[in-house]
């Protein structure tokens, strides 16, 4: 009876582990989408307000989702800029996010610390641009892998967790 | 409450101001000036002279990464709104400091758009000098208001900080002197400098109209605030001769400054040269320095 229970619960971890990944594929567009919606908004509120920087990740941090921590510490990072320029708090922030993305989703946003609050409203934005078509890309991508490898991870877990039953047992 | 140098120094990231803090006390106090140059190295002013800023381990150098920081702190991180001040040249802080760049222009339309790889930072400290004008008065005045007057020294002198000085003691009044109604014109900010609409430098109670080109500054305030005297910081322009003469037209005292180091280097100047022939001014005072101070002289012009 151990024995048999001890192998179901082989088998649930294994689909768990590709639940799991496939949650993480669903996280991933979800990130991507926030993401592309506050680079958006950034844009947007450079080119019609040029509000200080404080002001503008103040209202990126507004809306509820997997950003808003991540924005309001790079805002509170503003104060610290004495000791950390705002490219690290901006890296920094991302970083402790963890949010569920490839390295590859999030090198054009990091990148653009090296931009944000350094140049002409101009040049900040194209920099914004850039990173959202980049991200849009990402969100290409990441839209096919869900579909792609959603299911086949569920799949892959649980005939994991099966094998590994069947070789115990 | 902190000096100025304690809170000029704020704006520095943590090596740079490090290093600044090790000037003794005395250094300290007479520093008016911090410059950066990008590869080389930092030095710091007073008195007219510039000395290297010094470390444990030699002469203090600053990269261009840490000119990059000290403009990101000054402005938050939000050079894109600071950067119609910058195109002026200098960004003005909190306390009346400034912070003065060079580095190579970006230019659309005629137009300043940005200055990238910044070269050189001087970051200027603001040390009002109360009661530095109020000696003076005694010469200036007429009856119960001033007479217009003239004040006159090479590039960092010590004129706008006299006019400042004049301007607090003649808008708040003291002893048998009333106060008088006092408009200051002050284009580049650096007499009062306004912060969120309050002086950081004490103006008394002084109008003050900030940012706004003198010569239409000048005949607003004369419109608007109808003052008894009249304060512009360097006529550089025509335009700020004609206004100057219209106010005193109008019957308002004008004090305003001039580079020049006395009436002969003043009068080789054709702009100058029209503002002496209308007789706008009734005093000169002219600053010097002698054995390291500033020595005022005030002469009487017909």
């Amino acid at each position: 009876m151990t024995r048999w229970l001890g192998a179901a619960l082989v088998v649930c971890g294994g689909l768990w582990l590709g639940l799991g990944r496939a949650r993480w594929h669903q996280g991933r567009v979800k990130a991507l989408r926030a993401l592309l919606l506050a680079l958006d908004q950034l844009e947007r509120d450079l080119r019609e307000t040029a509000r200080p920087m404080a002001d503008l990740l103040a209202g990126l941090a507004e809306p509820e989702g997997p950003l808003r921590a991540c924005f309001t510490e790079c805002r509170a990072g503003l104060a610290d800029l004495e000791a950390r320029s705002f490219e690290a708090v901006w890296t920094r922030a991302f970083r402790r996010a963890a949010l569920p993305l490839a390295e590859e989703d999030l090198e054009p946003v990091l990148a653009l610390g090296r931009v944000l609050g350094r140049y002409d409203q101009e040049s900040q934005r194209k920099a914004i641009q850039g990173a959202g078509q980049a991200l849009g890309r990402s969100l290409d991508q990441a839209l096919a892998d869900r579909a792609r490898l959603g299911r086949l991870d569920c799949v892959l877990g649980a005939s994991a967790g099966l094998l590994a039953a069947i070789l115990l047992l | 409450m902190e000096g100025p140098f304690l809170e000029a120094v704020r704006y520095l990231p943590l090596r740079l101001r490090a290093a600044a803090l090790g000037l003794t006390e005395e250094d300290q106090a007479r520093c008016e000036e911090l410059r950066f140059r990008a590869g080389r190295g930092v030095f710091w002013l007073a008195e007219g002279r510039a000395r290297p800023l010094m470390a444990a381990e030699g002469p203090v150098e600053a990269a261009g990464e840490d000119l990059r920081r000290v403009v990101e702190l000054c402005t938050q991180a939000s050079f894109h709104t600071a950067l119609d001040q910058f195109r002026d040249g200098f960004l003005p802080l909190r306390g009346g400091h400034r912070l003065g760049l060079c580095g190579t222009a970006a230019v659309r339309g005629g137009a300043v758009i940005n200055l990238r790889e910044l070269s050189s930072l001087a970051l200027r400290i603001a040390r009002p000098v109360p009661g530095v004008g109020e000696a003076l008065l005694p010469r200036l005045r007429c009856g119960g208001g001033v007479l217009s007057t003239l004040i006159l020294a090479p590039p960092g002198g010590g004129k706008t900080t006299l006019l400042r000085d004049l301007v607090r003691a003649l808008s708040t009044g003291g002893g048998d002197s009333p106060p008088l109604r006092t408009a200051l014109a002050d284009e580049r900010g650096e007499v009062a400098a306004l912060w969120r609409g309050e002086p950081q430098l004490d103006v008394g109670q002084a109008d003050v109209m900030d940012g706004c080109p003198k010569a239409a500054a000048l005949l607003m305030l004369l419109r608007s605030m109808n003052p008894q005297v009249l304060a512009a910081d360097e006529i550089t322009a025509p335009e700020d001769v004609d206004a100057l003469g219209m106010a005193a037209n109008c019957g308002a005292a004008v004090v305003a400054t001039a580079h020049g180091t006395g009436v002969e280097d003043l009068l080789r100047r054709p702009l100058y040269q029209r503002l002496w022939d209308r007789k706008v001014f009734r005093r000169l005072v002219t600053i010097r320095m002698e054995g390291g101070r500033r020595c005022y002289a005030v002469e009487e012009l017909p």
